[in-house]
């Protein structure tokens, strides 16, 4: 009997994660006769079976249970990895969130195999199960074969494949099962979450990054920066050479020590394009450069390029998108 | 209290990275090495711990006799023991069949309280081998460690940088803790301590000194293999607005509508 997928439902702001629902669809496309199976971990599973129903599971599997509340890879991994041993799969895929990869490395690892982490595409060649994965921060891509004997542990990065159309006539099984559970509890607890102040930064998620550089000057540069991401619906990020330099915060850095972003459109404004923050921006899928320098290496990976002062640029895009964007 | 501490060599440069025969990370043998970026990290935050519990830091780097050079970096910062785990059963696996030789070192060498380890390496990137050691040896694993908030004799509360705040995370001990950039500023070694560190003996354990099977260790006992490694794809080009101020951000605006990825 042909083995199942499985995907690994992580819970995002508001139900489902968007890097759950993209892995879903990708894994509609791997499954064979033995179907996808969505499997959930959590305190509460109100409104989960139903939305990946709605993105395509064949299957959802709900493991509910108190110990879940927080994500604790004591407990997680101890009630998958039973799972797994119990039904078999073929694959599973988990989303490559900071929680999400340890969830891998520890499940493979409790499988006997070893997992492939932050994939940004998977496929098969005959029997074998394929991914392609950066090293060295981007600098190289690599196809790895996952050649676990038992499932076949893949993390996916955010964004690596698209989110796919919601299908409301999709019937899953749903079934709840009773997680095995480590005897004794979990040997960590949460003691608190100090949650990042004001508007959360989320970079992985954003459709469009507007980011700055050193051409900003100071802290009070990053004001244009601001306004047109406000435009664009956007998010603001930045290079590491203006997070070391104070003028905005860690969460917003992307770059080899920072976020790896894809975001449908990146405007770097006065970052001249130092190969660790190329390394986390440039599978974005429209990039714009800003810069004095017209040999930034910035426009080697951009698709658009500018050579002026952002403060003369910026604002006069942030003018026009807002006409655009309003008629 | 004792701290373990695993550093790893890393290729200074993408040049001369390679795919072994057995499909592994490799790297030509004339290029420059270096210490992962992250190690002194990691040993700054076990010689942190030592300083105020007492105890001993010992540091493991599994790999080619080039990373005893790094282990000796170690000893100079100030930590009290290095092992090398080496030989042709033990290099040139991937991070999982990396971590079994480690948790392998471990258990032969006895009762421990604690484990570090950086949370990502700077060649492969796979942040593997935390969780992976964790579940080897049946201790907790507590990633994305920015500090170190309290230990004492059976417990450790740090706190986990996570992608929107931070948690802060109590553990039971023995545990293994992976640290990020910035957890410690790590400390420069005294002229002393290098002087010293160069005179050290560095003993080198091999798969049977660890007792483990050679079938999990290694190339042979890898379960992911590479088989291509080369640079993405290049990029496809810059299309360059010429023009005055206003005419150019008119025209670029046109035609970021136009790709609707707006």
């Amino acid at each position: 009997m042909s083995r199942s997928i499985w995907v690994i439902a992580e819970r995002g702001a508001s139900g489902v994660s968007r890097t759950t629902k993209e892995i879903l669809g990708k894994a509609g496309e791997l499954a064979g006769e033995g179907g996808m199976t969505a499997v959930y971990c959590g305190a509460d599973a109100s409104g989960i079976a139903e939305e990946l129903q709605r993105y395509g599971a064949g299957r959802v599997c709900l493991l509910v249970d108190g110990a879940f509340e927080h994500y604790n890879a004591d407990q997680f991994v101890h009630a998958l990895a039973a799972l797994a041993r119990e039904k078999d799969p073929e694959i599973i895929l988990v989303p490559g969130s900071m929680n999400g990869r340890e969830l891998a490395a520890a499940l493979a690892a409790a499988l006997g195999g070893g997992a492939v982490q932050e994939c940004i595409d998977i496929r098969r060649d005959g029997d074998a199960v394929l991914a392609d994965r950066a090293f060295l921060g981007g600098n190289l891509t690599a196809v790895v074969e996952n050649r676990s004997e038992g499932p076949k542990v893949f993390s996916v990065r955010p964004k690596a494949f698209p989110l796919p159309a919601e299908d409301a006539g999709n019937a899953a099984d749903i079934e709840e099962v009773t997680p095995v559970l480590r005897e004794g509890g979990s040997r960590t607890k949460r003691v608190e979450f100090l949650a990042d102040e004001g508007k959360t930064v989320n970079l992985t998620d954003a459709d469009v990054i507007v980011s700055g550089g050193r051409g900003l000057g100071t802290a009070e540069g990053f004001d244009v920066i601001r306004e047109l991401a406000d435009v664009l619906g956007g998010a603001v990020g930045a290079s590491r050479a203006v997070v070391d330099n104070g003028w905005i915060s860690y969460p917003h850095q992307v770059g080899q020590t920072g976020k790896t972003v894809k975001p449908k459109l990146y405007i770097a404004c006065g970052i001249s394009g130092a190969i660790q923050h190329l390394a986390g921006m440039r599978t974005s899928d429209t990039i714009v450069a800003i810069n004095k320098d017209e040999n930034a290496p910035i426009f080697k990976v951009a698709h658009f390029g500018i050579v002026g002062d952002l403060f003369e640029v910026v604002p006069q895009l942030t003018a026009r998108f807002r006409e655009a964007l309003q008629g | 209290m004792k701290t373990i501490v695993f550093i790893k060599e890393v290729p200074e440069t993408p040049d001369g990275v390679k795919i072994s025969d057995s499909g592994q990370l490799a790297v030509d043998g004339d290029r420059a090495f270096l210490t992962d970026p992250i190690d002194p990290y990691s040993v700054e935050t076990a010689l942190k711990i030592r300083e105020e519990k007492g105890g001993e830091v010992i540091v493991v780097s599994a790999g080619s006799t080039r990373a005893e050079k790094f282990l000796k970096e170690a000893l100079a910062m100030g930590a009290d023991e290095a092992v090398l785990l080496s030989g042709a059963e033990i290099e040139g696996g991937d991070p999982t069949a990396t971590a079994r030789a480690l948790a392998a070192a471990v258990r032969k060498s006895g009762d421990f309280d604690l484990l570090v380890v950086g949370d990502r390496a700077a060649d492969d990137n796979s942040a593997v081998v935390g969780p992976v050691l964790g579940q080897l040896l049946d201790i907790p694993v507590l990633t994305y460690v920015s500090e170190v908030r309290e230990v004492d004799a059976d417990t450790i509360r740090v706190v986990r940088t996570l992608e929107k705040g931070r948690e802060v995370v109590e553990s039971s001990l023995p545990a293994v803790v992976s640290v990020v950039k910035g957890i410690h500023e790590p400390r420069y070694p005294s002229l002393l301590g290098i002087r010293k560190a160069s005179k050290r003996e560095v003993p080198k354990w091999t798969a049977a000194d660890l007792g483990e099977d050679p079938a999990r260790l290694g190339a042979a006992g890898s379960p992911t293999r590479m088989r291509s490694l080369a640079p993405p794809p290049a990029p496809s080009g810059v299309e360059m607005i010429e023009g005055e101020v206003e005419e150019a951000a008119k025209t670029l605006v046109a035609k970021i509508i136009d790709r609707k990825v707006l």
